[in-house]
């Protein structure tokens, strides 16, 4: 006596649709689509208190230093450091709220 | 005539959600399945991140350029995140291949599904994998190397030697290479 081909023992037999299911993903997604929009909303706000708190124009240290090389040293205190201090601290939160939010 | 995925998709993106549950339940019974036969009969295991495949996919279906079929990408993301969830639990049985038992008896029909899903405890993760898709999904080398990442040459190689143990598990004729 043969038993059935690999191909008919392989093969998914069982139709499952479940309607709890469906439901539960339904359901799931559209609670973390507002749990994305909080996360959102929290790290924007966040992000402005935070550039505010530290008071960019205060950091003037790259200003301060002195660089051997003249051309060097010019285009250094010509940068923004405010501009840029708040810049990376914002970009530290959109990175923090990115990975956030691709965990939920 | 079926609605197509395409369309599908087109009407979930356009607000429409009832299209979303058109789509997981299009999908959820080939996703499950491949899921338990993956996780070696893990029910709970593989409904659990079949939930998390089609939430993702709701997520991600703005950013699904159509590249390959939405079945592939839905067994690649449900594959990715089970592999995550193994390699951070180590959850996975596995029996020893020397420790193949002697032939098991093929049931009929219903005991069918509960068999293979132990059977697949005997074989290593790409080895589920491999031949589950190839013979439970239906997929084509190149479809399998999509999900997969892995060269065509290797999908061959672990399909052969899925075949070989499960031949030996059940001792058939006809499964024999």
């Amino acid at each position: 006596m043969t038993g059935p081909s690999l191909e008919q023992l392989l093969s998914y037999k069982r139709h499952l649709e479940g309607d709890a299911f469906t439901r539960n993903v339904l359901d799931d997604a559209f609670r973390r689509r507002n749990l994305r929009r909080w996360v959102l909303l929290g790290t924007t706000l966040s992000a402005t208190a935070t550039t505010i708190a530290v008071k960019p124009d205060k950091f003037t240290f790259l200003s301060n230093l002195q660089l051997p090389l003249r051309g060097v040293g010019e285009a250094v205190t010509a940068l923004p450091i405010g501009g840029l201090m708040a810049m990376l601290l914002v970009s530290l939160l959109v990175m923090g709220m990115s990975k956030t939010i691709n965990g939920i | 005539m079926p609605t197509s995925d395409n369309e599908l998709i087109a009407r979930y993106l356009a607000g429409d959600s009832a299209a979303a549950g058109d789509l997981v339940k299009r999908y959820q019974s080939t996703v499950r399945q491949f899921l338990r036969r993956l996780s070696a009969g893990d029910h709970a295991l593989a409904d659990d991140i079949a939930q998390e495949t089609f939430i993702r996919m709701l997520a991600g279906l703005k950013s699904f350029r159509g590249d390959s079929s939405l079945g592939t990408w839905l067994h690649t993301v449900a594959y990715r995140i089970f592999l995550r969830h193994v390699t951070s639990n180590s959850r996975l049985e596995f029996v020893d291949h020397d420790q193949i038992p002697e032939a098991m008896a093929v049931a009929h029909t219903a005991m069918n599904d509960i068999l293979v899903e132990q059977m697949m405890m005997y074989l290593s993760l790409k080895e589920r994998l491999t031949i589950t898709l190839a013979f439970s999904a239906g997929m084509t080398h190149f479809e399998i190397a999509d999900v997969t990442g892995m060269p065509l040459g290797t999908i061959k190689s672990h399909i052969n030697r899925a075949r070989k143990k499960l031949a030996t598990l059940l001792d058939t004729e006809e499964m024999a290479l």
